[in-house]
């Protein structure tokens, strides 16, 4: 019945649709027969022909109505009228140039600034990690009670492993920070590796495109060298040669066996990967491994953190010196975990483009607003012919829907620009998963959401308003240039003071942020980045399997490099400051074991000269701190602070690295000041430094995993000049070793707080938008206002009120406004700008000082956008004025 | 302003439902049998017969067809389909039950 039903209906329905001419015609010609039989019939009856007809039609009780009503139950109506008023609104558009392209520009910055911020969150907050059944995925780590994940020492993930009932797989994982010398292949290159516990691919749910993942055997301490390699590494660096599987290569002066070739899909930052080939039995303190987990099917990460809290209570009633009383175990999903640091600043941005949204929005609906003043005839007329309330409602939403719409489009397009460049500027690793943002149909789909709810409601404000037409009063109106009244200007009242509003709270954002900025730059690092060349190598394999060799290198080196023309100084270290960290753990005189970690720096004498470190007390290392020499050690104030607060530093004696391979009580000759290490916000560390030809071969060869070779280089001009020399000389001493990371010091310097930087780039990028646009929509609400008063002023100045008071009445008008919208904003802002306070150094986030400089700011400008439509106001004409009308 | 009172809702469907079944009709005829069948009780106006046929047409119920008329011009012929017919039995039944209903309640047997 139901397909008969449409076997009838369904042609009907696409002819009233596709040939609506036709359709029409016989509609007319159905009425038309009718009419003519019964004016026959009336005829007949002896009515004269011109009676006939008005009988006949009266009869009908309304042709056109009837023809409506014909039209209405052909069940395409709707679709019809959207035609038509798609159709009259292109139409209306098109005839207004000007209030079109300001309307779909303005909302197209905002549309575009939304889409983009959205495009980066979706990539990398929403969109799912790119290994199946990511939500199954965890790291697990130590916490103090907090959040965080710290890594674990292999003790403790080998136990956990074996312990816990919630995971398939757990892995672990290890940096290798010195990074990796490759050589065959197209040339010699320094890159990024990784070693992984054999679970570590089936973890994440990965197979090798070609060969196999490690075996078990492979991840023993006695297993064979064997390395899988990424596909873009492949291609790279061995031109996707199709036999690398069972070949071997160079990694560090040692044999590896190529055994995998991983997907092209997977990304991960290393390019190549190594079994851990953890000692089962290991007693390592050290806590070096990043550990993640597969949750078994149907366990909960609230079960699984549950469960590794005992494993981790286990672990201390049966290991108690490896774990202090405030540690325990924590379970995060992989894809928060990843995510965690540029989580809130993501979020700040996304609503700082929905503020900016808002305002664009704003101004559309008032130039709307505007424009249904002036067309106030037009709707009237509209209803006075038998318009629908909702018919004529329909038609505004339809024109705000098309410049909503082609706003979106603009916006997308401005969009795919911005992400472009943002990505450009953005320095890789600062957003997790950059690489993955794309245009997917979640952002397109945010898109076109965001494109129909700004069309609802800037075209809402207008059509609330014509459906308070009175109709009779607005035809009486003759120019359709008189104000709606009361209603109509507090509409755009609320909408002038939102949008102060908002934008104060926008431009309170971007200063605390301008504020931490300047707060960083402000923060003396501990030493002078300016003029100073860094430069990375890794020492490895049998050429420097000894500290006697790396010393010989190192002083090869240094020579060459100080005798550049140029160069003033060179000196090396083994971690350079803001640039990750090492630590290891220390006694001091009369202590039996280590109790606490330091950061620990080897260097060569000339370190500090370079990096021009004050030397507090005591001397520097010299050439004569030597391998055979007595053992030595500067330490930073900061540790002096820690360990010596009443006691003289200099002849105190430690032992660092002690159970690694140092047992050496190395006397301290000298203190240096602080340099900051983890970032310029947070304290230097207590620091310890060792001459690198001090550093016994049980140590050094240790240390090689985690540490590289960081040259300093002291010069007199641009460091980057020296750029190609410097390579060039390293070259000369050894042919087959990399060099990586060649930059300025000060790049290294700026590039510590990039994500500051970028947060405020942003921000104040939509800030000073919004501010722009607010402006303009102040502006153009009052030039709109003493628009409509002229008359009045006129009169006005006619009966005598002088430039003065003509002026203080606009401009009183729309600072009132203005000062209403400030009130508004500072409240909103005292609530917004605590949910920032981790974004924030050096500035607390409720600041008076930047509160009321903002706010000065934004009512200056309000102030500036009253002011030349009130100028305007006083230069009316009162004859002109008066006569206008 | 009030219209002249109108067939209740979808007694109009009912009778032109009926009406087609016996031929196919074109409006005006429609309009004229449906006068001379009820005389001055019903009152359909013209107007409200083609807003009622075009619906009927949309509802799948009648099909239109343009033929020669008696008077040898183009008009619109409207027949019932099968599924009309189906919903004439079912809307004549609504309606016996519906008018046996309304009579008991107006007309009483008295006892």
């Amino acid at each position: 019945m139901r397909l008969e039903h449409w076997f009838y209906t369904m042609p009907l329905r696409l002819r009233s649709l596709f040939r609506r001419t036709r359709v029409e015609a016989e509609l007319d010609e159905e009425m038309r027969y009718h009419l003519d039989r019964q004016i026959e019939v009336n005829v007949g009856a002896g009515m004269s022909e011109e009676e006939a007809r008005y009988a006949a039609l009266r009869a009908m009780q309304g042709l056109e109505q009837r023809k409506e009503e014909c039209r209405d139950a052909r069940g395409v109506r709707f679709i019809e009228d959207l035609w038509q008023d798609v159709s009259y609104g292109l139409r209306i558009l098109h005839k207004h140039p000007a209030f079109t392209a300001v309307s779909v520009i303005t909302l197209a910055l905002g549309i575009g600034a939304n889409t983009a911020i959205f495009s980066v969150v979706s990539a990398v907050l929403l969109r799912p990690l790119p290994y199946p059944e990511p939500e199954r995925l965890m790291q697990i780590g130590r916490t103090y009670g907090g959040n965080e994940l710290y890594p674990a020492s292999e003790p403790k993930f080998i136990f956990w492993r074996e312990n816990n009932q919630s995971f398939e797989a757990l892995a672990a994982t290890q940096g290798v920070g010195s990074g990796i010398n490759v050589s065959g292949g197209s040339e010699p290159e320094y890159v990024d590796g990784i070693r992984v516990s054999s679970e570590f691919f089936r973890v994440l749910g990965i197979l090798p495109a070609t060969g196999r993942l490690f075996t078990a055997e492979e991840d023993t301490p006695s297993g064979e060298h064997v390395v899988i390699v990424t596909d873009g590494f492949w291609r790279r660096h061995y031109g996707a040669d199709q036999t690398m599987i069972g070949k071997t290569v160079t990694l560090n002066g040692l044999g590896y066996t190529v055994v995998g070739i991983l997907p092209p899909s997977f990304q991960y930052p290393a390019d190549l990967f190594m079994p851990l080939q953890l000692n089962p039995g290991s007693q390592e303190g050290g806590h070096n491994l990043t550990v993640i987990g597969r949750l078994k099917r149907g366990v909960t990460q609230g079960r699984a953190l549950a469960e590794m809290r005992l494993v981790g209570e286990e672990f201390r009633s049966t290991f108690p010196r490896m774990m202090p009383e405030d540690e325990s175990v924590n379970v995060v999903s992989l894809q928060e975990s990843l995510v965690q640091s540029s989580r809130l600043a993501l979020l700040v941005l996304l609503g700082a483009v929905a503020f900016l949204l808002l305002i664009a929005c704003a101004n559309v609906a008032n130039l709307q607003l505007t424009r249904a003043a002036a067309r106030q005839k037009e709707m009237a007329i509209r209803l006075a012919l038998g318009a629908g309330w909702w018919r004529l409602v329909r038609q505004l939403l339809a024109e705000g829907m098309m410049i909503a719409l082609s706003g979106g489009v603009v916006g997308l397009l401005l969009a795919v620009w911005g992400v472009r460049s943002l990505m450009a500027v953005t320095p890789s690793g600062m957003l997790p998963r950059l690489k993955e943002v794309s245009f997917d149909w979640r952002v397109l789909a945010f898109t076109l959401s965001v494109a129909i709810v700004t069309g609802v409601v800037f075209a809402l404000a207008p059509a609330l308003q014509a459906t308070l037409v009175d109709v009779a009063h607005a035809l009486k109106q003759g120019s359709g240039r008189s104000s709606v009244g009361a209603v109509h200007s507090r509409l755009r009242d609320t909408l002038v003071v939102a949008e102060v509003a908002v934008t104060l709270m926008l431009l309170i954002g971007a200063a605390l942020l301008l504020r931490t900025v300047i707060n960083l730059r402000g923060v003396g690092p501990g030493f002078d980045s300016h003029n100073v060349l860094t430069l990375q190598v890794a020492l490895s394999g049998p050429q420097y399997d000894t500290t006697a060799k790396i010393t010989e290198f190192n002083k090869g080196a240094l020579e060459r490099l100080a005798s550049l023309p140029g160069v003033e100084a060179a000196a090396l270290t083994s971690s350079l400051p803001l640039i990750g960290q090492f630590n290891l753990p220390y006694a001091l005189t009369g202590q039996a074991e280590p109790k606490a970690s330091v950061q620990y720096r080897m260097i060569s004498p000339d370190y500090f000269r370079v990096m021009r470190i004050a030397l507090r007390q005591g001397r520097v290392f010299s050439a004569s701190d030597s391998a055979g020499s007595v053992a030595v050690l500067i330490v930073n104030e900061a540790f002096v602070r820690q360990n010596f607060p009443n006691a003289d530093p200099l002849k105190q004696q430690l032992c660092v690295g002690c159970t690694y391979g140092d047992p050496a009580m190395r006397t301290v000759i000298g203190v240096v000041s602080d340099t900051k290490q983890s970032s310029l916000s947070t304290p230097a560390p207590p620091t310890v430094f060792v001459p690198v030809a001090q550093v016994p071969n049980a140590l050094m060869l240790r240390l090689k995993q985690f540490v590289a070779t960081n040259f300093v280089i002291r010069t007199a001009g641009d460091p980057m000049q020296l750029a190609a020399s410097t390579r060039e000389e390293l070259r000369r001493l050894d042919a087959t070793l990399p060099v990586r990371n060649v930059r300025p010091m000060d790049d290294v310097l700026s590039r510590s707080f990039v994500q500051e930087r970028f947060n405020v780039s942003l921000l104040g990028l939509f800030a000073a938008i919004g501010l722009i646009l607010a402006a303009i929509g102040i502006y153009g609400v009052m030039s709109y206002a003493v628009t409509q008063r002229t008359q009045e002023f006129g009169l006005r100045i006619a009966l005598g009120a002088q430039m003065a008071d003509v002026l203080r009445l606009v401009v009183g008008n729309g600072m009132t406004l203005a000062l209403i919208g400030v009130a508004i904003g500072l409240a909103g802002a005292f609530v917004l700008t605590r949910l920032m306070a981790s974004l924030l150094f050096g500035v607390k986030p409720i600041d008076a000082l930047t509160f009321v400089a903002v706010s000065t700011l934004l009512l200056t400008v309000a102030l500036i956008a009253c002011y030349l439509p009130a100028r305007r106001a006083t230069k009316v004409d009162p004859l002109i004025a008066l006569r206008y009308e | 302003m009030s219209k002249p009172t109108d067939l209740v809702q979808g007694t109009l469907d009912l009778l032109i439902l009926k009406m087609l079944a016996l031929e196919p009709l074109h409006g005006w005829a429609i309009g004229q049998r449906l006068k001379q069948v009820s005389g001055q009780t019903l009152q359909v106006s013209d107007g409200s017969l083609y807003p009622a046929l075009h619906k009927l047409e949309q509802e799948g119920w009648i099909k239109s067809e343009w033929k020669p008329s008696e008077n040898n011009r183009r008009a619109k012929f409207y027949k019932l389909t099968r599924p009309g017919r189906k919903q004439l039995e079912q809307e004549t039944a609504n309606w016996n039950r519906l008018s046996a209903a309304i009579s008991l309640i107006v007309q009483p047997r008295e006892a």
